[in-house]
C-alpha cells in the first residue's frame, strides 16, 4: 500500500508518467536519500536511495540514535541520546541547521499534524520537548518517569488534539492538551510501552503489561479512560495502526509472535514470527519483521496464520542478554534494516525477499530515515 | 600545654586541633560498598612541609563511584560511573604560644558538580595557665551544579560557615570541649535529576521482560513534579566532647551533638570511642556512634499534590526520618620510627523508616594508609 501511495504521489508531483509506468522501473524523487544514524561514529551517513552509494556524512556528536524526516523531505531530525539534543538537518544543504537542547536521554520523537513541530520524549528527565522545526524553539512539559512513546490524536480534520505520552516507569500515560496547556496523568497497566492512534475508531491503543498482557483501549472522548482491554498472549512492545485505521499489528517479543488486531471487533489473530520480533513493516499481505536475537528478517504471510515465516539472512543486532531492539524502514520496494553489531545496514528487496545490498562504513547503525517528498508520517491516520 | 594538645588531638573533632602539624606525607585508599549497589574507591595522597614557623601542605583525593542504587534507578536514570576529584592546599602559621592561623583552598570537581572552598581557621590559648583554648574557623564554599544528562542545566549555591570551639582541661587526664557551628546556604539545593511522584503510588521491582522498563515500576501515580527545595537553609549544631584518660594506656572519648535547621530537620548524635595504646605508637580504637533524625517539614512519604507543601517536594531519603548506627575499628601500627600503617573499618546500618523503596542499608568502609613523618 505504501508503495502504491508513494508512486501515486510521485505521479502527481514529479514523476514522468512514462517512466513510472514502466515495469520493473522504480523511480525516486531526485533528492530522496537514506539517512542512517551512526551511534558509535557520531555521524549521520547519507546514501543515495537509488544507487545506494554514499553521498556524505554529517557530524552529529553524542550518539545519534533515532532519525526521522519531514513529509516534504526538506528536514531530517536526529535525537542524540547522550547529548540531550536534537539536530535538525537541512536535506538540501546536508548541514545541521539547528542544534536544540532537550531533556535528558531523548529516545523517541513524533511529528504532529502541523508538520512544523515535533514532540520528543526525554526518558531521563521525565519530560517532553516540543520543538518548532523552523527555528528550533523548544518548550518542555513535565510528564512522568521512564521510557516514552507517543500517540498523536487528531480531530476529524486531521488537526492535533492530544499528545499521549507513555511513562513506562510510572505506569501512567500523560495526555498533553496543547490548546489548553494541560497535562493529565492517567493510570494504566504496568509499564506502558508502545502506542498508536486510529482516527477511524477514535481510540488510542496502548501496549501494557499487567497480570494479563493486553492492549489497553483509551478514549480521548471519555476523559482518556481505558474503555476496554484486548488480551494478548504476551506483552507487546510495539504497536502500529495501519493507515486505514481498522487494523493494528503488534509484535510480541517473548512469544515470537506478530498479532493482527481488528480494532473494530477488538479481536486478535496471532502469526508466527522470528526470534524476538521488534519493528515491522506491512507490505500488502506480508509483514517484514525485524528479529533481534537472530540475524534475520521474518516474512510473515498475513493470509495464512499457520504458515511458518520465511527468513531473510541479515546481520546481527546488539543483544543485551536476551533482549534488545532493532529498527526497520520501508520505502518503495526496499526495506532497510540496521545491523548494529555488524555495523552495516541490510537492504531488502520486498519483491524477491532477498538482500540486494549491504551498506557499510557505519559504526553502530541505529535509526534510519528516508527523506523525500511524500515520505514519512502523515495525518490523519 | 602538651597534655592539652594530646587530648585535643585525641578529640580530633569538629574544631581544629591546635598541635603544629608534623611534616611528612600519607597515602591512603578506602573502599566503600553497600547493599544498595554502590561501590566507591577513594585514593588519597597528601604531603606537608615546614618552612620556619609555617606549615604548607597539599592533598589530592578522588572518589570513583559506581552505583545502581535506589536513588539512581527510581529516577529512571542509568547506573552511574563517575569520579570526583579534590585538591586541597593549605598554609598555616604556628607560633610557640601565641596561637596559630591557617588558610586553605579546596577545589572539587565532578562531572556535574564543582566546588571552590576557602577556609580560615585559628586558635589561641586564652589564659596564662593554658587551661583554656579557643579556636574558630570560617569557611566559604561556592558550588556550580550541572546535570550530565542536560547540558542546559546550570545552577549555583553558596555556603558560609562559622565554627567556634572552646576547650578546657578539667583535671588530670580530663578534657572537655564545646563546639558551636552555624551555616547559611543559599541557592539551588535540590537534585538536578529527581522527579517526585505524586499520588498514592506503589512501587515494585519489575519482573517483566521489557528492557526499557528498568528495575522498578510504579502504579497509582497521579502526576509528577520536579524536586524543589527551599533556596535558603540555616543550620546550627552544638556539641560537647569529653576525653578521659582511664589509665593503663586507655582513654575514652565521648561526644554528643544536637543539630537543627530551618528546614525542620532536628538530629541527635551520640558517639563513644575507646582508645588503647598497649605500646608506644601502637594505637587501637573501638568506636560506636548512633544518629537519629527527624524529617524536613516539606518531606512526605507521599504527596497528594505539590501544593500540599507550598510547592516544595523532595524524594531525598536523607531529608526524611533516618537513623544510623556505626561500629568503628581502627589501628595505627608503627612500622619504624617514621612510618606507620593506619587501618580502619566502619560498618554502618542506615534506617529510613519513611522511605518506601529502601527501608535500610548496610555499608562497609575499609581504609588502609601509610603515614610518613620523618
Amino acid at each position: 500500500m505504501k508503495q502504491r501511495l508513494v508512486c501515486a504521489l510521485l505521479v502527481l508531483t514529479a514523476c514522468d508518467p512514462g517512466i513510472a509506468d514502466t515495469p520493473d522501473a522504480q523511480v525516486y524523487p531526485p533528492a530522496t536519500r537514506v539517512f542512517v544514524a551512526g551511534a558509535l561514529d557520531h555521524r549521520i551517513h547519507v546514501f543515495d536511495l537509488e544507487t545506494l552509494e554514499p553521498v556524505t556524512s554529517i557530524a552529529v556528536p553524542n550518539g545519534p540514535t533515532e532519525v526521522h524526516a519531514t513529509p516534504d523531505g526538506s528536514l531530517v531530525w536526529v535525537l542524540t541520546r547522550d547529548g540531550a539534543a536534537v539536530a535538525i538537518i537541512d536535506t538540501a544543504t546536508l548541514t545541521v541547521r539547528h542544534q536544540v537542547q532537550v531533556g535528558a536521554r531523548p529516545t523517541h520523537s513524533f511529528i504532529d499534524p502541523s508538520y512544523e513541530r515535533i514532540w520528543v520524549g526525554n526518558d531521563g528527565s521525565g519530560d517532553v520537548s516540543r520543538i518548532e522545526l523552523a527555528d528550533g524553539a523548544e518548550t518542555r512539559v513535565l510528564t512522568g518517569n521512564g521510557h516514552k512513546k507517543m500517540a498523536i490524536v487528531t480531530d476529524q480534520d486531521g488537526a492535533l488534539r492530544f499528545v499521549y505520552v507513555s511513562n513506562i516507569a510510572d505506569s501512567t500515560i500523560s495526555v498533553l492538551d496543547p490548546a489548553a496547556a494541560l497535562v493529565t496523568n492517567v493510570s494504566v497497566g504496568l509499564s506502558p510501552h508502545g502506542m498508536d492512534y486510529s482516527s477511524l475508531t477514535g481510540r488510542v491503543y496502548n501496549c501494557s503489561g499487567d497480570d494479563e498482557n493486553s492492549v489497553e483501549v483509551m478514549s480521548p472522548d471519555a476523559a482518556h479512560a481505558v474503555v476496554s482491554r484486548i488480551p494478548l498472549p504476551g506483552r507487546c512492545g510495539y504497536i502500529h495502526v495501519e493507515p486505514d485505521g481498522r487494523t493494528a499489528f503488534a509484535s510480541i517479543g517473548t512469544e515470537n509472535l506478530l498479532a493482527r488486531i481488528d480494532l473494530e471487533a477488538e479481536t486478535v489473530e496471532t502469526l508466527r514470527a522470528g526470534e524476538l520480533p521488534d519493528k515491522f513493516e506491512i507490505v500488502g499481505e506480508r509483514a517484514f519483521v525485524a528479529n533481534v536475537t537472530e540475524p534475520t528478517v521474518s516474512v510473515v504471510d498475513l493470509r495464512d496464520p499457520t504458515a511458518e515465516p520465511r527468513s531473510i539472512e541479515i546481520g546481527a543486532a546488539v543483544v543485551h542478554g536476551d533482549h534488545g531492539h532493532r529498527g526497520m524502514r520501508l520505502f518503495g520496494d526496499r526495506v532497510f534494516v540496521p545491523n548494529e553489531a555488524d555495523h552495516t545496514v541490510s537492504v531488502i528487496d520486498v519483491e524477491t525477499e532477498a538482500v540486494i545490498a549491504t551498506l557499510d562504513g557505519i559504526m553502530g547503525p541505529s535509526g534510519i530515515a528516508i527523506a523525500g517528498a511524500g515520505v514519512g508520517t502523515t495525518y490523519p491516520r | 600545654m602538651r597534655r592539652l594538645v594530646v587530648l585535643l588531638v585525641l578529640l580530633a573533632g569538629t574544631a581544629s586541633a591546635q598541635e603544629r602539624p608534623r611534616p611528612g606525607g600519607s597515602l591512603r585508599v578506602e573502599g566503600y560498598a553497600d547493599d544498595d549497589s554502590t561501590l566507591v574507591l577513594r585514593p588519597h595522597v597528601s604531603g606537608r612541609a615546614a618552612v620556619d614557623e609555617w606549615i604548607v601542605g597539599g592533598a589530592y583525593g578522588a572518589d570513583v563511584v559506581s552505583s545502581a542504587s535506589i536513588d539512581v534507578v527510581t529516577r529512571a536514570s542509568r547506573p552511574i560511573e563517575e569520579a570526583r576529584h579534590q585538591i586541597d592546599v593549605d598554609a598555616g602559621w604556628y607560633g610557640e604560644r601565641a596561637g596559630n592561623l591557617a588558610a586553605g583552598y579546596t577545589l572539587a570537581l565532578e562531572p556535574d558538580f564543582e566546588t571552590h572552598g576557602l577556609t580560615l581557621r585559628g586558635g589561641v590559648d586564652l589564659d596564662d595557665e593554658r587551661m583554656w583554648h579557643g579556636s574558630a574557623n570560617l569557611a566559604f564554599a561556592f558550588n556550580r551544579i550541572r546535570a550530565v544528562v542536560d547540558p542546559t542545566f546550570e545552577r549555583e549555591s553558596a555556603t558560609a560557615q562559622l565554627g567556634l570551639a572552646l576547650a578546657r582541661i578539667l583535671g588530670r587526664g580530663t578534657l572537655a570541649r564545646a563546639t558551636l557551628e552555624g551555616s547559611v546556604t543559599g541557592g539551588f539545593q535540590a537534585s538536578a535529576y529527581r522527579n517526585v511522584r505524586l499520588g498514592d503510588w506503589q512501587g515494585m521491582p519489575y519482573e517483566g521482560d521489557d528492557p526499557a522498563a528498568g528495575p522498578w515500576v510504579f502504579s497509582g501515580v497521579s502526576g509528577v513534579a520536579r524536586e524543589r527545595h527551599p533556596e535558603l537553609r540555616l543550620r546550627a549544631r552544638v556539641g560537647v566532647e569529653l576525653a578521659q584518660d582511664l589509665g593503663s594506656m586507655l582513654a575514652l572519648v565521648a561526644r554528643a551533638a544536637f543539630y537543627g535547621d530551618d528546614w525542620g530537620i532536628v538530629a541527635g548524635d551520640l558517639a563513644a570511642e575507646l582508645r588503647w595504646e598497649p605500646e608506644r605508637a601502637l594505637l587501637l580504637r573501638l568506636g560506636l556512634r548512633g544518629y537519629v533524625q527527624h524529617h524536613a517539614w516539606f518531606w512526605r512519604q507521599r504527596y497528594a499534590s505539590a501544593d500540599e507543601t507550598q510547592g516544595f517536594v523532595t524524594d531525598d531519603k536523607e531529608l526524611g526520618p533516618m537513623r544510623s548506627y556505626t561500629l568503628t575499628l581502627a589501628a595505627a601500627i608503627p612500622i619504624d620510627p617514621s612510618v606507620r600503617l593506619d587501618v580502619r573499618a566502619d560498618g554502618t546500618r542506615y534506617e529510613y523508616p519513611g522511605f518506601t523503596l529502601l527501608f535500610d542499608k548496610h555499608a562497609l568502609a575499609v581504609q588502609i594508609g601509610v603515614v610518613w613523618t620523618p
